[in-house]
This record gives structure tokens, C-alpha cells and sequence, in this order.
């Protein structure tokens, strides 16, 4: 469904000192610098998977979703997205995908979302019969009742997510790029949104590629992850293997009703942060149960945790291994 | 072919109807923005003024008064503003949702302004008409060509348009785009005569300013209305006036296909 070759784009980026004179510097003497914000990235998406992409903040990940929808033109390499080249924009290739973005939003603010529908409905030319049924299917499954005859400007920023899926959902494409779709949201409305994609991958066998800060979107919806830093693919693979093998541990957050000194607690896993009152421990993924349990008998705790790594850790452990990896093939 | 246009007419109907929905909702702004166009009637005031005791330039005040008239209207259905909205859209990366629709986003913007001029309609012509009746200019216009003078309009509305909307589409470029608008602003107004009547200007001069496309925004369609051009000038003007359409619709499309190719360098 979706092939990437060698995919790469660059930036011209012209940098400007703050103030007046760096102002006026500018205006005569433009100091540009080349941005790599993807760099020869390559990978193939079948149809119905559903994918994550994950990486830090400026990694590139919005960058490939914008050139696999064709808002951006590659620097160099190939794309193809359901047997279309995505910058040539045609009209068949814009009616298969679509692109919602967390941040960006299409709804017109002072109208009620039925509003935006209607517009989608003509430019998209859905006959009224199969615009009906898929109003009336997307509103039961993001329960927009009551939500769509509202002014867009009124709705919380969970309703109106919910309605700008709906939006982007219409005309029924065939590949879904979301970036960032539960950003803001509260932990409901995030598995909602989840849920949703969740189900209507499953319904319309779409292809979905997801980018999310939110480990707990990736890990609810997606079996395959893709990670991406500084512009580079540096892991493409099962998300299980990926969690266990850069991340066979777990967190466990403490804090202490009396200060506890560092030597004792390094007794009960490896010690990551320690102030006299608070501490944290890693530690192995089947031994965490136990270890807490030792902890709440032997020590005086005042509250304690039980949490997943953080994904950035994650990436950022890839990261370094890799580096490792090709320090050793230097070698 | 025609289930291809029964489904443009439904577009067009839906997305006019839905932008007129949301004009609704900045009415007051409207009216602001015709008062603030309301300078050719203070232009007029004034040369009416200094035509007092006598003509000027073959002007008498009457003369002044259905110049002026007309340039009001003529300004008021041709009212252009796309730049702002389309270079912040691009700047902000609000272009993506719109870049996202198969639908060329030039035509969102054709609705706003097209919106615009629907709802000048219950307001422009009896302004006119009562300022007609107050001056004695009344019969300074030629009601037969008023079909001839729709159209004039319709040709200055469209290459307007069409320069503003290129004007806008720098933004891809520079961030620049909205300070080049003030510039164009006075350019139009002075050489498309809404300061004064063009044929006021030694032929030397006039000859020059005909070869820019500004006298054919507003100069051109008030004379046509006034009746004052022959065959061939009607001819000439209706020819010139298609000729820099095209000019600046071959400019914007080329410009926003360049864009496009640059589009996301610029925070999309």
C-alpha cells in the first residue's frame, strides 16, 4: 500500500539574529543552513496495518507523513501511496487518504461541524445516500450525537477532535495518516480516539500510519513500529521486541515517609534518581512485583508506582545501541 | 458532461451557502469595511468642490459626481483583501487542511470574496441611486450600457483578484508578502482613478498609466458606464482587460505551482 525509497528532505532554514540589527543583518545578508529533517529512509506498509511511528520532537516523523500525503515535495527518493506519487496531488489520490493532524484543523470555527460536513460532501462528490450512512456510522462510532449541529468554536477539544476524525473519515479513504491525533486530550477521550481508529481499521481494513507521543496509543493500536531520530529509521519492527529488548525493565517511583540512603535502596534494583525523599528504581519486568512487595514490608513507604519506561527512553536507548552497534562494525 | 455540471453547481451552491453562513457571523465587520471604502465619495466631495464655478478639465460638478458614484461601486464589487488571509494561510501551515481536499484552495478564497459582493448588493445600489438623485448626475450615465459596464466589472474583478491572489502566494517565499500590498494599494488607487479621473492627466502621462493593467480596474468600467468610450476604445479596453487576466492567472498558477514544490519550508 505504501512504498518508501530512499525518501529524503532537506530545509533551507535562513537564521536570523533576534533583535533590531539581527533584523536589519537579515535584510541584506540572509545566513542560511541545511536542515536534514529525513535522511534516506525507507520502508513498505501493507494494506490494513496498522503503524507506529515514533520519535522524538523534530525527528522527522511529521516531515514523511506531510510527503506521504503530498503537502511536501522529497528532497530525493520515492514515494508511493496506494499506486500514487502523493505530490502530484490528483484528485484519485487525495479521495483514497486523508491527514488529520492534532494540531491543524480543517472544521470552519464559527459554524456547527454539519457545516464542514457538507462542504466534504460536495468537494469529495459523496452521493447523498452513502454520505447519510457514513454520517450516521461515524456519529455511532465517536458518539458525536448532539455534537454536530454545535458551533465548532463551542465544542471542548475532545468533541472537537472527535469531529474533525469524522471530517476527515468521510469521503471513506483507504489510508489514514494521523499525526498526533490524541494530543491535548484527557486519558478518556484519548482511548476513545484510540478505540475508534481501532475499530474502524478494523471495519474498512485501512491503512493506518500513526505518529503519537503517547506510548500508550502506540501499545493499544499498533503491533509494528517504526522509530525514527534526527531524520534516521533507526528500528522498523515488532513493538514487543522492541519494548523487551531495549526496555526489560520497569520503573518503580517511590517515596518515603522517613530519607532513605542511596546504599540501601541499590540492594533492591538499579537506582536511576534518589533525593532524600524520593527515589527511583528499575527493575526486571518479572521481578517487579515482588521487589515492590519487599520494598512496602521492608522500608517506610509513603507512596509507590509501577510505571512503563518512557517511550523517549526507549527511542533513546535504540539510538545509543545502534551507535554502538556501528562503533563495533567500525571496529 | 452534464452530470459533471449539475455536480460543480451543487459545489458551487454548497460552498457559498456554507461561507455565507460563516460571513453572517462578522456582518458588523462588513459594514465597517464598506465605510472604510467610502473614500471615492470624500474624492468626490471635494472635486465637486473645485468645479464649483465652472468645469475642470471638461469635468463639471455633476460630471465629478457620476465619476465618483461609479468608482464607489466599482470599488465595492471588485473589493479584493485575499492577500492577508492566503499569505497567513501559508505561513501558519493552515494551507495543509485545504492542500488535503481534492479542490483547489484558490476557489475557498473565490467563495469568501464572491460572498463579499452578494451581500453589498442590498446596500451599494440605493447609497448610489439616493447620491445620484442628490447631485443631478443622473442622466451623466448611459443605462444602455449597463450590461457593458457588469462586464467591465466582472473583467476588473477578475484580474484584481488574480494580482492580489499572486501577490499572496510570495508568502511561500518570504514572509514579506503583506507589506508589498500597501505599495500596490496606492499604485491602484492613483493610476486607476479613483483620485481623480485619469483623462484629468496630460496625454503623455495617461498614455503610459494605459499600458499598466490599473486603469482597467476602475477607470475603464466607469467609463463605460458614463458612456464616454467609442466602439473601438470599448473594444480596445474589453480586449486589454481579458489580455491581463490572463497575464495574471498564467501568474498565479505558475507561482502556485513553484510554491507548492517549496510549501512545509515554511512551518507547514
Amino acid at each position: 500500500m505504501i512504498h518508501v525509497r530512499h525518501l529524503t528532505k532537506h530545509y533551507e532554514v535562513h537564521e536570523k539574529q533576534p533583535g533590531f540589527v539581527g533584523s536589519l543583518r537579515a535584510l541584506f545578508h540572509r545566513e542560511y543552513k541545511a536542515v536534514k529533517a529525513v535522511e534516506d529512509i525507507s520502508f513498505q506498509i501493507g494494506p490494513g496495518e496498522i503503524v507506529g511511528f515514533l520519535g522524538p520532537n523534530g525527528a522527522g516523523k511529521t516531515t514523511t507523513l506531510k510527503m506521504l500525503s503530498g503537502l511536501l515535495h522529497p528532497t530525493s527518493g520515492e514515494v508511493s501511496v496506494a499506486g500514487f506519487v502523493p505530490k502530484r496531488r490528483q484528485r484519485e489520490f487525495l479521495t483514497t487518504i486523508t491527514l488529520v493532524m492534532g494540531q491543524k484543523q480543517q472544521l470552519i470555527w464559527d459554524l456547527p461541524a454539519a457545516d464542514s460536513f457538507l462542504v466534504n460532501q460536495a468537494i469529495y462528490e459523496i452521493p447523498d445516500n452513502i454520505y447519510r450512512q457514513r454520517v450516521g456510522e461515524l456519529t455511532e462510532m465517536l458518539g458525536l450525537a448532539g455534537l454536530l449541529n454545535k458551533q465548532v468554536r463551542k465544542l471542548s477539544l475532545g468533541e472537537r477532535m472527535k469531529c474533525e476524525l469524522a471530517a476527515a473519515l468521510l469521503h471513506g479513504p483507504k489510508v489514514l495518516f494521523l499525526d498526533e491525533p490524541t494530543i491535548g486530550l484527557d486519558v478518556n477521550m484519548q482511548q476513545a480516539v484510540r478505540d475508534f481508529v481501532a475499530a474502524y481499521n478494523q471495519r474498512h481494513g485501512a491503512t493506518v500510519l500513526l505518529t503519537s507521543h503517547y506510548m500508550a496509543d502506540v501499545t493499544a493500536l499498533c503491533r509494528r513500529v517504526m522509530v525514527i531520530d534526527s531524520g534516521d529509521l533507526i528500528f522498523d519492527g515488532d513493538l514487543s521486541s522492541l519494548v523487551e529488548r531495549t526496555a526489560p525493565q520497569k520503573l518503580l517511583k517511590l517515596e518515603f515517609r522517613v530519607p532513605q540512603s542511596a546504599a540501601v535502596l541499590r540492594a533492591y534494583g538499579e537506582l536511576r534518581e534518589c533525593s532524600e525523599l524520593r527515589a527511583e528504581l528499575r527493575v526486571a519486568r518479572d521481578r517487579v512485583t515482588e521487589t515492590a512487595a519487599r520494598l512496602l514490608n521492608d522500608l517506610p513507604i509513603a507512596d509507590i508506582g509501577i510505571e512503563e519506561v518512557p517511550i523517549e527512553e526507549i527511542i533513546g536507548q535504540v539510538f545509543r545501541g545502534r551507535q554502538v552497534l556501528r562503533e563495533e562494525a567500525a571496529k | 458532461m452534464t452530470a459533471l455540471l449539475a455536480r460543480r453547481w451543487r459545489l458551487a451552491r454548497v460552498v457559498l451557502s456554507v461561507t455565507f453562513a460563516a460571513f453572517i457571523e462578522y456582518r458588523a465587520e462588513v459594514l465597517i469595511w464598506m465605510i472604510a471604502g467610502s473614500l471615492p465619495l470624500i474624492m468626490m466631495f471635494i472635486w465637486m468642490g473645485l468645479a464649483a464655478n465652472g468645469p475642470v478639465g471638461g469635468y463639471a460638478a455633476a460630471d465629478f459626481a457620476a465619476y465618483f458614484l461609479l468608482v464607489f461601486v466599482v470599488r465595492q464589487f471588485t473589493v479584493c483583501w485575499v492577500v492577508q488571509p492566503l499569505s497567513r494561510d501559508i505561513r501558519l501551515g493552515e494551507m495543509s487542511a485545504r492542500l488535503m481536499r481534492p479542490l483547489d484552495p484558490y476557489w475557498m478564497y473565490v467563495a469568501d470574496h464572491m460572498v463579499a459582493l452578494v451581500m453589498r448588493i442590498p446596500i451599494v445600489p440605493p447609497v448610489v441611486l439616493l447620491g445620484l438623485a442628490l447631485t443631478g448626475a443622473f442622466g451623466k450615465l448611459s443605462l444602455v450600457a449597463l450590461p457593458l459596464f457588469f462586464l467591465a466589472m466582472a473583467g476588473a474583478w477578475l484580474i484584481r483578484f488574480n494580482m492580489h491572489y499572486s501577490l499572496g502566494l510570495i508568502a511561500f517565499w518570504t514572509d514579506q508578502a503583506a507589506s508589498f500590498e500597501g505599495l500596490l494599494f496606492t499604485i491602484y488607487m492613483v493610476f486607476g482613478g479613483a483620485l481623480f479621473p485619469i483623462a484629468l492627466l496630460p496625454p503623455a502621462a495617461q498614455a503610459i498609466i494605459a499600458l499598466t493593467p490599473f486603469p482597467y480596474l476602475i477607470g475603464f468600467p466607469v467609463d463605460v458606464m458614463l458612456g464616454k468610450l467609442s466602439q473601438a476604445e470599448l473594444l480596445r479596453g474589453f480586449g486589454l482587460q481579458l489580455l491581463w487576466a490572463l497575464v495574471f492567472i498564467g501568474t498565479r498558477q505558475l507561482a502556485w505551482r513553484r510554491g507548492l514544490r517549496r510549501y512545509g519550508a515554511v512551518g507547514a
